[in-house]
This record gives C-alpha cells, sequence and structure tokens, in this order.
C-alpha cells in the first residue's frame, strides 16, 4: 500500500522509462519541443526521489557484495599457490553454501532468491572446475560439462529464473558439442561438421523447446519467453546451417527436409496459436539465408558481376519484405 | 525502451492534453524496430552491403588501384549512403552505414597511402577524423553518427598519443559524456540533438575503454624511468585526481536542490569512496558515468556501464601496476564503504517521514 506522499510523487513524476521515452521520442523529432516544454511543466524531466533511492539502495548492495567477493577472490589469487587443496576446496564450497545461504531466508522467486541461486549455479561450476584440477581425474571436457549440467538442475527449478535455466541450456549445449566433436581445432563448433551431430544438437534443444512451451508456466517464475527462444536458436539455427550447406555439400541432405519440416512449423506454430513474432523472425530469416544459399548454387558463374549483385538484390528484396511482415505484426500483437 | 513503457507515456501524454488522438497514432509508429529485428535485420542488410561492394569495388581496385581510383570511389559509396539515409528504414540505414564506412575507408586510404610510417599513420589518423567529422552533419540515423563520433574520437586518441596527455584527454571525455547525459534534459529538443547523443554515445563508450589506462602504465612508467623522457610519469595521478573531481562534480550538481543534510552526506559518501578507489580510477569513472546515466535515463547504458565496470575488474586482475594483495585490499575497502553506505541508506530510509 502505497502512502499518500508516494502516491502523490507517482502522480506527480515521470518514471523513469517514461522519461527514457520521452527524451528518445524529442531527439529523434517526433515530439516537438513545445510538447517537451509541456511534459517538463506537467512534472520534472528527472527520475522521481523513490527511484534514486531503489537504485542507490540495490547499487550499494549489490556494488558493496560485488567488490568485497572481488576482494576475497583476488586475495584468494594472490596466495592460491601456497593454500593446501582443501583450503582451495573450502573455499569453493564457502561461495556455494553462500549462495545458498542468501536464497534461505529470501522470498521465493524474488530479486535476491533468482540472484543467489545463479550464483550458486556458477559456484557449482566453479567447485567442479577445482576438482578437476586438483585430482586430475582425466576426464574429459564434456564429462565436466555434463556434471556440471546434471548438478545444476535443481538450483535451475528452484530459482525458475530464466537467468539459470539460460546457464542450464548453454552448459547442456556444451557438453553436447564437446561431446560430438572430433575436431581437434574447433572443439565446440565442430560438432556440427556432419548431418547426424547437427540432428542430435536440434533435437535436444527441440525436446528443451516443447518442454518449456508445455510447462513454462512451471518452470519459469515471469511471463518472459526469453528460454524459448534461445531453444529455438538451438533448434532452428543448426538444421538451417545444415540446409544451407546441404545445397553445396550431398552428406548434409538429410537436414534440408528436417529443416524444411521445423520451419513450417514453427512457422504456423508462432503465428497461429502461439504468436511470437521474434521466433517467427527468426524462422523466416533462416529461411532467407538457406534460400540465398541455394540461389548462389544454382545461378551460373559464382563470382560474376551480375550473379553477386542478383544474390543481393534477393538479400535485400526478401529482407525488406520479410522486415515490412514482422512490423505489422509487432504493431498487431502491441494493439492486442 | 519496453513497448510497454512508450505505451503508457503516449496514453499518459494524450491524457494530459499534451497530444491529441491523431498525434499518438503518428507517434506510435515512430517507436522504434524491437531490437531482435533491428539485429537481424542488420545482419542481413551488412551481407548484402558486402555483397555489393566486393560486387563493384573488388574488381574495379583490381584493374585501376590509384589514389584517385579510391577517392572517387570513395565519394561513389558516400553518395549513395547519403541517398539511402533518407530511407529511414532500419534495413537502409545498416547498408548506408556499411557504404559510408567503405567509403570513408576508401577516402582516407587514399589521401593517407598505405601508412607505413610513423607520419603516414599521423595523416591516416587526421584524415579519418576530418572525413568522419564531416559526415557527422548531414541528416543521418543516430548509428552512423555515433560511429563517426567514435572514429573522431579515437583518431584523436592516436594523434595524441600515449601519455600524460592521453590520461587528461580519458578524463576529459569522462566529464563530457557525464555533463552531456546530465544535460540530456535540455538539449532533448534541440535541432541539433541527434549530435548531441551521438557525441554523448561516443564519449560515453570511450571513456569507458580508455578507463583501464588510468592504472596500467606500469610497463610504460618502467620504460619511461629508462628512457627519462617523463611522458608517462603522471599517468595515474591525472586519471585518479580527474576522475574523482568528475565524480565528485556530478554529486555537487545532481544533489544542488537536495537539502543540505542530504547533499552533504552524499558528498560525505562520495569523497571516501574516491579515496577507497585511488588504486582503480576505472571505478571512478563507471560511477561518475553511472550516475548521469541514470539521471538520463538512458536504460541501456546503466546497464552497459555496469557491465563495462565488471570488465574493468576482471583487466585489474591481469594488471601489473600493483599486487594482488594491493588490488584486494583496495577492493575491498571500497566494497566495504558501499555497504556502510547501503546501512545507513537503510536507516536513513526507514527514519525519513
Amino acid at each position: 500500500m502505497l502512502s499518500p506522499l508516494q502516491a502523490g510523487e507517482i502522480l506527480m513524476s515521470w518514471t523513469r522509462a517514461q522519461l527514457g521515452e520521452l527524451f528518445a521520442l524529442a531527439e529523434s523529432g517526433a515530439l516537438t519541443p513545445s510538447e517537451l516544454d509541456a511534459a517538463a511543466a506537467e512534472a520534472p524531466l528527472a527520475p522521481p526521489r523513490g527511484e534514486w533511492l531503489a537504485a542507490a539502495d540495490r547499487l550499494c548492495a549489490f556494488g558493496g557484495a560485488l567488490l568485497v567477493m572481488a576482494g576475497l577472490i583476488f586475495f584468494f589469487a594472490w596466495n592460491w599457490a601456497e593454500l593446501h587443496r582443501f583450503a582451495k576446496l573450502a573455499a569453493a564450497f564457502a561461495a556455494l553454501a553462500g549462495c545458498v545461504g542468501v536464497a534461505l531466508p529470501s522470498t521465493p522467486f524474488g530479486t535476491v532468491w533468482r540472484a543467489a541461486l545463479f550464483g550458486a549455479c556458477l559456484a557449482l561450476g566453479a567447485l567442479l572446475a577445482l576438482i578437476g584440477q586438483i585430482y586430475q581425474s582425466g576426464a574429459d571436457v564434456w564429462e565436466l560439462f555434463a556434471a556440471w549440467a546434471a548438478l545444476m538442475l535443481p538450483f535451475a527449478l528452484l530459482a525458475r529464473s530464466a537467468g539459470a535455466w539460460a546457464l542450464w541450456l548453454v552448459v547442456a549445449n556444451a557438453a553436447l558439442l564437446r561431446a560430438l566433436s572430433e575436431s581437434v581445432l574447433f572443439r565446440f563448433l565442430g560438432a556440427l561438421d556432419g548431418p547426424t551431430p547437427v540432428l542430435v544438437v536440434a533435437g535436444f534443444n527441440l525436446i528443451v523447446l516443447v518442454g518449456f512451451e508445455a510447462f513454462g508456466g512451471l518452470l519459469l517464475a515471469g511471463g518472459r519467453r526469453d528460454l524459448q527462444r534461445l531453444a529455438g536458436l538451438g533448434v532452428i539455427g543448426p538444421l538451417a546451417l545444415g540446409a544451407a550447406i546441404a545445397w553445396w555439400e550431398p552428406r548434409f541432405l538429410p537436414l534440408a527436409p528436417a529443416y524444411a519440416v521445423v520451419a513450417a512449423l514453427a512457422a504456423w506454430g508462432y503465428l497461429v496459436p502461439r504468436r511470437d513474432v521474434a521466433m517467427l523472425a527468426l524462422t523466416v530469416f533462416s529461411a532467407i539465408a538457406v534460400a540465398g544459399s541455394g540461389l548462389a548454387r544454382v545461378l551460373p558463374e559464382r563470382a560474376s558481376f551480375l550473379t553477386l549483385n542478383l544474390l543481393a538484390l534477393f538479400v535485400i528484396v526478401t529482407s525488406a519484405l520479410a522486415a515490412m511482415w514482422l512490423t505489422r505484426l509487432t504493431r498487431e500483437t502491441r494493439r492486442t | 525502451m519496453s513497448r510497454d513503457a512508450a505505451d503508457t507515456l503516449l496514453e499518459r501524454l494524450q491524457a494530459r492534453g499534451i497530444i491529441d488522438a491523431g498525434r499518438r497514432d503518428a507517434l506510435v509508429e515512430r517507436t522504434g524496430t524491437p531490437w531482435w529485428l533491428a539485429a537481424l535485420l542488420a545482419l542481413a542488410a551488412w551481407i548484402a552491403a558486402l555483397i555489393i561492394l566486393s560486387a563493384f569495388f573488388g574488381p574495379l581496385l583490381m584493374l585501376v588501384d590509384s589514389a584517385l581510383a579510391r577517392a572517387v570511389g570513395g565519394g561513389v559509396l558516400i553518395a549513395a549512403a547519403l541517398y539511402l539515409f533518407r530511407r529511414a528504414t532500419p534495413f537502409a540505414a545498416q547498408m548506408a552505414l556499411a557504404f559510408s564506412l567503405a567509403g570513408q575507408a576508401l577516402i582516407v586510404t587514399a589521401v593517407a597511402g598505405d601508412a607505413v610510417s610513423a607520419t603516414e599513420t599521423r595523416t591516416l589518423a587526421l584524415t579519418a577524423m576530418i572525413v568522419a567529422a564531416a559526415m557527422m552533419w548531414p541528416a543521418a540515423p543516430g548509428l552512423h553518427r555515433t560511429v563517426c563520433a567514435l572514429i573522431v574520437l579515437l583518431s584523436l586518441a592516436w594523434l595524441i598519443g600515449p601519455g600524460r596527455g592521453l590520461a587528461l584527454f580519458g578524463v576529459v571525455l569522462t566529464a563530457a559524456a557525464a555533463a552531456l547525459w546530465l544535460g540530456r534534459a535540455r538539449w532533448a529538443a534541440h535541432p541539433q540533438a541527434p549530435i548531441f547523443k551521438a557525441l554523448a554515445h561516443a564519449a560515453t563508450l570511450t571513456a569507458l575503454c580508455l578507463a583501464p589506462y588510468g592504472h596500467a602504465n606500469s610497463a610504460l612508467a618502467a620504460v619511461d624511468a629508462v628512457a627519462g623522457a617523463g611522458r608517462y610519469g603522471g599517468v595515474t595521478p591525472v586519471y585518479v585526481l580527474g576522475a574523482a573531481a568528475v565524480l565528485l562534480a556530478t554529486v555537487a550538481w545532481l544533489t544542488r536542490a537536495a537539502p543540505i543534510g542530504l547533499r552533504a552526506a552524499a558528498l560525505a559518501a562520495a569523497v571516501p569512496y574516491a579515496v577507497a578507489a585511488h588504486r582503480t580510477p576505472g571505478l571512478l569513472v563507471s560511477a561518475a558515468l553511472l550516475l548521469a546515466v541514470f539521471h538520463a535515463c538512458h536504460r541501456p547504458w546503466v546497464v552497459l556501464t555496469l557491465a563495462f565496470a565488471a570488465l574493468y575488474l576482471a583487466e585489474l586482475y591481469y594488471s601489473l601496476h600493483a599486487t594482488l594483495l594491493v588490488k584486494s585490499l583496495a577492493l575491498a575497502a571500497t566494497g566495504a564503504l558501499l555497504l556502510l553506505a547501503w546501512a545507513g541508506l537503510r536507516r536513513w530510509m526507514r527514519s525519513a517521514p
């Protein structure tokens, strides 16, 4: 419940987000000087005192904690070589326990809760890396990432934050890519050098995407769709890359129909039952990339003046049409 | 900026009679493209621009590689960019940016040659600065003007060269960026506002990128001691004192209308922070700019300034200007001061009416 003073302040002031938009409109010439003056007469064009205090409160707390933590890390680094292995492990365990300790008394799914559990996910990775360094178990890097992803899962489930889940997804993908890669130079992206690993990576991300589309309300505290989009990028990105290469390398051909099916399903799914213009944009621009690669393959004299300009014209026309359509969809979505 | 913020702002402007329904619909059309669409369009535009550039200028420069050919080619590209800038769409803007940068590069290399000698390098920096400064004036999207302003500032930094002059340049840029953001409400509706904004972006980015220079002079100082030129001797004092002065001036300006007690408390908190952070002047630069961009309500720069502060700490770890123990103590002291300030703020907020 707001006090009368606070309520009055909110009514008589612009929020920071509104001020940012107001300035941006004035700077672009969309808002006239007289309109900006009228807005200034309505309320001061500066963040209200409440927002300053809230920001100072957060900055001093988080900034202070961060700098003290950084000081501790620098201190341990200063005499790291002389520290006994148990002392090193104790430091890593203390970081993990500290994060969990901060989460326990905080409001479930609030900012502190999510930040502390995200920190616990990171501390867990550091602890595993330290164990690997001290005991030289001979495990491959992908096993470290896989173990990290598996052990992080309970923290991500508890946090229900997009940040923790995004870290989990990145780590799980890193484990998969490292396990599938046979390249000495490209230890992660080398996995995309064959159709089967590409299908495995895309398949894994598809399972995650379907899971978050079905149970997003349970797995995530907020209503944002960042995680679904990240997983969608993990599905469409590798398949589109494979389909674009398939025009040139016959061994990638199985990926072309796989991409076509997934792109068609994504286009329908994110247009009709669950409108998500960002996912549609990803689908449309990946289709432009695949079609552009095909055009470059079928045109005669690939490096000629005419061919290069035809390709550029294709990219310009298709991108312009896609932009017009997607902008219209964005405006429609905003109105609804 | 979120769509919700734009929508609620326009609703409120209409409710207060500042704009009518027609103006509101027009402003809805002017609010920006979503970032993910802009990013995808930028990627497509740069690919198209690079294909066109390679189709036209690859063969041309292979056949006639002379200063005149480069200058004419550069002029043609800049003319194409100026034409595309009028289209006012995100795709055309990105393509025009690619053309403009390629055109500027061709003109600069036409004037300065291959920039092998030190004189040629200085001529290259000077030409790049003049061309980019000229390209800031024609009507163009903000990104193009910001990139041109960045080229101007980086060329200027190159011309100044390492040493006390560069440290002073970093401090002046920090002060200029802070002043521009603090005065955003005054210039937002000015006819030259897009240029002010581009300068603010470029000065902020350059000031944040130069910040590690304030403590990273140990190797240079050793060379300086041997050579005896004295050029690098004052880098750290100039940076620390300058950045602290900018931070204190920012706090003083922001609290100029506050009650005397609050103003004294804010300044009293800033002084020990500046003293504790004297080994880490990048934290002083970040703090001053963070306050300024927060006042200017520029959310992306608030996030970026914090990100640069974190990157600064990562860079500080590897810096040789002090031992890890000294850096550890400096960071812990600065952090402890912030936590003390937090406790004091909480107490004051509980007791305030």
